[in-house]
């Protein structure tokens, strides 16, 4: 067994090159109200691969808007600046972490991601949560696991091979190989790039929320982890549903008539999101 | 995965189709039920809207298909929901899916 400590994997993660500045601009604005639209416009504007992902993405058709929006301003006044900047940074933060030559299934990774974020965004909408700040929160909650798995490509496999030998959950699994696990890591990536609480939270606690995020960011994710776990979206042989936390699904009131929509809505916009968010990825 | 789910762009949907999903705005506000028939009207109204795509019911799947498709499910639920120690929430998620994707396959 190895044992990996979190200062070596924050080392490592401190030589990758930094996120754009836009990026993590765009981040540290989460939960400011203050923002100014024109100033986010241009600079966005200014990034032609961010500005094209984003229009397409508006102009996809889980927006149903009425008419195709060619500009990040008439985005931002179709979608609200909130939408706008979930989209932006999902963008950006997917476009990070790139393939190299790790033998990693980064596609069923982000496939997995893509369905957390609509689902999450599907489940805050009833929750009357913030739905673009659970889109950023689904898309990111397994961010460590990318961390690990780029800054130390033996080791995982190791983690990967362990869970298929076991048929055992990936976190149970990197515990014993590594010593620590992708919540912890992805929060401590978190923190580096000043996530917002909301974010960082989701990140760090969607396996085990505490009782102080029951009905919060944690537990939206926490479900809609499990819910795409079921609804097998990854495309994966060995899938399996993690068990979910009976307070945690208490605490969001779910009836059959709401998690029906939300099983609908996620799987429905599913394909589309794919296209477009992991295309260039 | 069979369903008679049908996902069609809007330029490819007919009236007198049904619709197996709520087809909602970019706010999330329900624009046609489940189950309506669509209409020329809501056709024009849709595509007014920036509607793209909507989700119908597909009449030309075979019984035995759907009988198979139906166990196939099961066995493939069964697998994913094999986590030992399964709470009460495990159980209704699962009984929920069942029911979503058998009513794909009615």
């Amino acid at each position: 067994m190895t044992r990996l400590s979190l200062d070596e994997v924050m080392a490592n993660v401190r030589d990758l090159p930094t996120l754009p500045l836009l990026v993590t601009e765009l981040i540290s604005t989460f939960g400011q109200p203050d923002v100014s639209i024109g100033v986010l416009a241009a600079k966005v504007s200014n990034d032609q691969a961010l500005t094209a992902k984003t229009l397409r993405l508006a102009n996809s058709s889980f927006y149903g808007l009425q008419s195709k929006v060619r500009t990040i301003e008439q985005a931002i006044t179709v979608l609200g600046f909130d939408g706008v900047r979930a989209l932006v940074t999902s963008a950006g933060v997917m476009g990070y972490f790139t393939g190299g030559r790790i033998d990693f299934d980064f596609a069923a990774f982000w496939r997995h991601a893509v369905g957390t974020a609509l689902c999450a965004r599907a489940i805050a909408r009833r929750r009357g949560c913030n739905p673009e700040l659970a889109f950023v929160s689904g898309l990111l909650h397994d961010i460590g696991r990318l961390v690990l798995a780029t800054g130390f490509p033996a080791l995982y496999a190791d983690v990967i091979a362990h869970s298929r030998a076991n048929d055992c959950d990936l976190l149970d699994a990197e515990r014993l190989v590594l010593g620590i696990d992708h919540a912890v890591v992805g929060r401590a990536l978190a923190q580096h790039w000043k996530f917002p609480d909301p974010i960082l939270l989701a990140i760090g606690n969607h396996h085990a929320p505490t009782p102080a995020d029951l009905g919060d960011m944690p537990s939206v994710v926490h479900i809609a982890d499990a819910i795409v776990h079921a609804l097998d979206l990854g495309g994966i042989d060995q899938e399996r549903v993690p068990s979910i936390s009976q307070p945690v699904w208490d605490s969001l009131h779910l009836d059959n008539a709401a998690l029906r929509t939300i099983l609908s809505h996620t799987e429905g916009e599913f394909g589309k999101a794919c296209e477009i968010l992991i295309a260039s990825t | 995965m069979i369903s008679r789910y049908k996902q069609l762009d809007l330029d490819d949907a007919e009236a007198g189709m049904i619709l197996s999903v709520s087809v909602l705005d970019h706010q999330g506000s329900v624009l046609m039920q489940a189950g309506a028939a669509v209409s020329e009207g809501a056709l024009t109204s849709m595509r007014r809207r920036g509607i793209e795509q909507i989700t119908v019911v597909d009449d030309a799947i075979s019984r035995e298909e759907l009988d198979a498709e139906r166990e196939r499910v099961s066995a493939r639920l069964a697998r994913l929901f094999r986590h030992p120690g399964a709470t009460r929430a495990d159980a209704i998620l699962h009984d929920a899916i069942d029911a979503y994707r058998l009513e794909a396959l009615q």
